[in-house]
């Protein structure tokens, strides 16, 4: 018997050799038996303030041929300035070399200046713009800056204003160009067809309606800008005035931030205004309006000159030859109004474009973080400088940490924006350098937590030109984590994953 | 009760039925494991294999589409390649940089972290990519390779294919990392492997039901036949068991019934003996009993009577004295009787019996001839063989009336020689033909004890002749007399000759 049940049990162990073997759960080597790579050790890089050092840019540089009819295309390598946006950079460049190779008043003009601002840029020349020998060739020149200024990524806007002027060809707004021109004289011919159909009464008595992009200026929800937001608007008997009012009226409906500029309810006294031309030789259009604009004014608890800015701005940027606006109420214009603590004056009631300037804004959207954890993009308003850089908008997101509604920055407390010691951008890298109380503050987040913060900075930086992955210091130095789970010695790169999109 | 339990159960234990079903069962199931578990192991690995090519297919074509993006830094066009990948192929993708950073997830997990497997770090050692398999735990936090054959607790079985992101160059970049859910093929597996359990203990309880009644039918017989044994060891010769079949156990059965027979037909002529040996020996000494008491007891008692019974007493105790002698000669027979065999001329031997009768013949009035005039030789017990042709040539004499023939001849017959004795006398009734070699049997019980006869001269005649290989037989009609035919074999030389 018991050499049977000996016998019994080896076969058993023998089968068990054989197949059971499958039974045991052979686990092996654990993960941290496996030796991580590990960084080459790089010295202190105290980072303070902001520094760019970008890398050149490649822009595509449309140069209007000598007869004024085509572009040929130039390809540059464009460096920019801390506060100097690329636009801008691109439009100088574009001017500094016309006089080699395009048309001769591209080589006088000089560029005022340059409004980069949602996605859009208005670029200001010097009056030389005009000493052209014929509209075709001023079309050229300002088709050039746009062509030039469209191949840049994002920007699908470009309006272009001789000394805050808008030049209109063929008597009709030239608007903001949405796409490239290819032909010159092919363009200016549609300008004068178009120009036929909408001053040639049909016999139905009704004009064709031309369409036009223009921009037009909102204020901001918060803060004292005027942000602009690029429209498609049908211009027919009504004019040119009426229509834009009509938008501007209607209010924004792509910015998130920026609020209406006419309250509602207000009318103009005038049907259809008209431009006059003073004896200065002077284009001012005046919009009179009834005695209930400061009513509702008072009710809506708009700010004048964020109701003169946005008209005078919307205006002057698309009507042509249009110099000035003059805001009445019941016939009387509007010669003052207070911009916060500033006090802005008109004379005799004319509001020019560069009256306003100072006040564009731009948006940015800041990844804030919701009730779980994930990231929702916020648009605020902010200075068009604010918007090109870094660090401010590091700030910004700091400013954000107590807001409420469900969204906001996931910092602990003490942290201020002080403690965002710098930022360098070099090789589409931004290097963000904390401080010593920013990385002690963050010692008690949870996992959670420090994955929404660090790629609510990652996220909202990335957003930015020239700028592909962050990387973040601590007082100069590489830190291995802030709270122990995000490793901070890799670039890292944006997480779409946990971005949610507004509703 | 415990006592009479724990008595069955060990009987049970030592049985061979018990055996016999513990030895099934092991074979049941040593072939179940390791035909089921090969079985298992082969289609595991083709299922494994197979989703290891696929995820190998699927992460090099991502890693080669990435290679441009993540030099670029293109996030968002690597998350939506991965993310589409990812929700085609129910799979996740990982995108990790050199320092095994993980820059795309398509779960949005893993983000910021470090993530490193021992494929990943070959990957990073050059290797162009690696293949393994991990459960992943309940908080996916921690990743431990696990067998894909692993019986139980797993989690997540997750296959992981690592390959290199290289640039243009063939710099290498980054890993990608392709993880695919094998836990369904897993659970499939975990589910032959019960099936093949339940399959298992279906045969092994349908191979018990299926040996008991075998076994019931192979043992029965065996029982029975224990049975009898036990009860012919009690004594009862007369049990029998039932013959079923025609297997071996039968055959064992019917031999059992043979020898039972054999012993009760031993045992009730040993009994016969016994009863006929007990009475023939008390008739002579009742005999004697009554003279020595009349000549005891009776006085005076006349010389010439107590002469005469004194005569008779002598001649009682001659007779006991044969009786003894036979059944002493019987019981050698049966014990093994020693043979002097030796060549011996039978012809020879046949007429010096008969010459030894004559005397008895002529006192008798019987005329006796004798007829062997061939020399025949037979290897035999010259005393024996004389007591035989004695035996048979005396007792035609004794029954054969005055005025008869007794006529002995010797004739060879083939290898035999033929001794015949015939006689004219009373003959023999038929139904007494078949039991005149009995012991004690006697067919004129009267006239045989007048003869002066014990019952057991035949019977010790057949038994001789039997030793030599011979037989005998007797023909015989009742009134025309006897013939007794003794056939014995002839010596080996002889028929040669």
């Amino acid at each position: 018997m018991r050499r049977m049940l000996l016998m019994g049990v080896s076969l058993v162990l023998v089968a068990a050799m054989l197949g059971g073997c499958a039974l045991t759960n052979r686990r092996q080597e654990a993960v941290t038996e496996i030796r991580l790579p590990e960084p080459t050790e790089e010295p202190e890089n105290m980072i303070l303030g902001e520094k760019l050092s970008a890398a050149p840019t490649e822009v595509t540089l449309y140069f209007a041929t000598q007869d004024g009819t085509g572009f040929s295309a130039v390809s540059r390598m464009i460096s920019r300035d801390v506060g100097q946006s690329l636009p801008q950079a691109a439009v100088a460049t574009l001017l500094d070399s016309g006089a080699e190779r395009s048309i001769q008043s591209m080589a006088d003009t000089r560029m005022l200046g340059c409004e980069y601002a949602c996605g859009t840029a208005t670029v200001n020349l010097s009056i030389d713009a005009r000493n052209v020998q014929n509209p075709q060739e001023l079309l050229a020149l300002q088709t050039s800056i746009s062509n030039t200024l469209l191949g840049i990524h994002g920007i699908s806007g470009v309006n272009v204003l001789i000394g805050n002027v808008s030049e209109g060809h063929c008597q009709l707004p030239l608007g903001v160009q949405t796409e490239p021109v290819t032909s010159v004289a092919a363009a200016y011919a549609q300008l004068q067809a178009e120009r036929d159909r909408f001053f040639q009464t049909e016999p139905s008595g009704q004009a064709d309606p031309i369409v036009r992009s223009a921009l037009l200026y909102f204020p901001s929800d918060t803060g004292n800008w005027l942000i602009p937001e690029l429209r498609s608007i049908s211009i027919g008997p009504e004019g040119f005035v009426t229509a834009l009012f009509d938008a501007l009226k209607a209010g924004p409906s792509q910015l998130a931030c920026a609020t209406t500029s006419i309250p509602e309810g207000v009318e103009l006294l005038s049907d259809n205004p008209a431009i006059q031309t003073l004896s200065s030789g002077e284009r001012v259009l005046d919009l009179n309006f009834a005695s209930t604009l400061v009513t509702y004014m008072a009710l809506s608890g708009l700010e004048v000159w964020k109701l003169t800015g946005s008209i005078a701005m919307t205006m002057c940027s698309f009507l042509p030859d249009l110099d000035a606006v003059r805001v009445m109420v019941n016939g009387e214009p509007i010669t003052i109004c207070e911009r916060g603590d500033a006090i802005m004056t008109f004379e005799n009631g004319m509001i020019h474009r560069h009256d306003f300037t100072d006040c564009v804004g731009s948006t940015v959207s800041l990844y804030l973080v919701n009730s779980e954890g994930m990231l929702q993009p916020t648009q605020r308003a902010v200075s068009m400088r604010s918007a090109l850089s870094p660090r401010s908008l590091l700030c910004e997101l700091i400013a954000s940490a107590g807001e409420d509604g469900g969204l906001r920055f996931p910092i602990p407390e003490g942290i201020q924006p002080v403690d965002i010691l710098g930022v360098q951008t070099t090789g589409g890298v931004a290097r963000v350098n904390l401080s010593g109380t920013f990385y002690r503050c963050c010692q008690i987040l949870n996992a959670r937590e420090e994955r929404s913060m660090i790629y609510a900075m990652v996220n909202t930086l990335c957003q930015l030109d020239g700028i592909r992955g962050v990387r973040f210091y601590v007082e100069g130095r590489a830190a291995e984590t802030m709270a122990g789970g995000i490793y901070l010695k890799s670039v890292l790169l944006p997480n779409p994953g946990i971005v949610i999109q507004r509703q | 009760m415990a006592t009479i339990s724990l008595t069955r159960i060990k009987a049970f234990i030592h049985s061979i039925r018990w055996k016999i079903t513990i030895a099934y069962l092991l074979i049941i199931v040593v072939a179940f494991c390791v035909i089921g578990f090969s079985l298992i192991q082969l289609v595991g690995e083709y299922l494994f294999n197979q989703r290891t090519r696929d995820d190998q297919r699927i992460a090099e074509s991502l890693s080669e589409e990435f290679g441009g993006l993540l030099s670029s830094s293109d996030v968002l066009g690597m998350y939506e390649a991965a993310l589409q990948t990812a929700r085609s192929e129910q799979g996740r993708v990982l995108v990790l940089d050199r320092l095994c950073t993980v820059q795309v997830d398509t779960s949005s997990q893993l983000n910021g972290q470090r993530f490193i497997t021992s494929e990943i770090n070959n990957v990073l050692g050059g290797a162009d990519g690696d293949y393994g398999f991990y459960d992943v735990g309940s908080t996916s936090a921690y990743w431990l390779r696990a067998a894909m054959n692993a019986f139980s607790g797993v989690n997540a079985m997750t296959g992981l294919y690592a390959r290199g992101i290289r640039s243009a160059s063939g710099n290498l970049l980054g890993v990608l990392v392709y993880i695919s859910q094998v836990q369904e093929i897993y659970e499939n597996l975990r589910d032959m492997q019960l099936k093949m359990l339940a399959w298992m203990a279906i045969v092994a309880l349908a191979v018990l039901v299926v040996n008991a009644l075998m076994l019931r039918t192979i043992t029965r017989p065996i029982g029975e036949l224990n049975e009898g044994i036990a009860r012919m060891s009690q004594g009862d010769l007369s049990a029998r068991v039932n013959v079923r079949g025609r297997n071996e156990f039968a055959n064992l059965a019917k031999a059992f019934n043979s020898m039972s027979e054999r012993l009760e037909q031993l045992d009730k002529s040993r009994s016969q003996f016994v009863s006929n040996a007990s009475h023939e020996l008390k008739t002579p000494l009742s005999t004697i009993k009554i003279l020595i008491e009349t000549l005891l007891y009776q006085d005076p008692m006349d010389p010439d009577m107590a002469k005469e019974f004194m005569t008779d007493v002598n001649k009682e105790i001659d007779r006991l004295n044969r009786i003894v002698s036979d059944l002493l000669t019987l019981v050698n027979i049966d014990s093994g009787i020693k043979m002097n065999l030796e060549n011996l001329d039978i012809a020879a031997l046949l007429q010096e019996q008969a010459k030894r009768l004559a005397p008895l013949a002529r006192e008798n009035g019987i005329e006796l001839d004798c007829a062997a005039k061939e020399a025949m030789e037979v290897n035999g017990d010259a005393l024996k063989l004389q007591q035989v042709v004695y035996n048979i040539i005396d007792n035609a004499i004794k029954y054969t009336p005055r005025g008869g023939e007794v006529h002995c001849t010797l004739t060879r017959q083939g290898k035999k020689a033929v001794i015949r004795v015939s006689d004219t006398g009373v003959g023999i009734p038929e139904e007494d033909l078949p039991h005149i070699f009995d012991r004690f049997y006697r067919v004129d019980k009267a006239r045989s004890r007048e003869t002066g006869g014990t019952g057991l001269g035949l019977s010790i005649v057949k038994q001789f002749v039997l030793l030599h290989g011979g037989n005998i037989e007797a023909t015989s009609k009742v009134g025309e007399g006897t013939t007794f035919t003794i056939e014995l074999p002839l010596a080996a030389k002889r028929q040669e000759v």
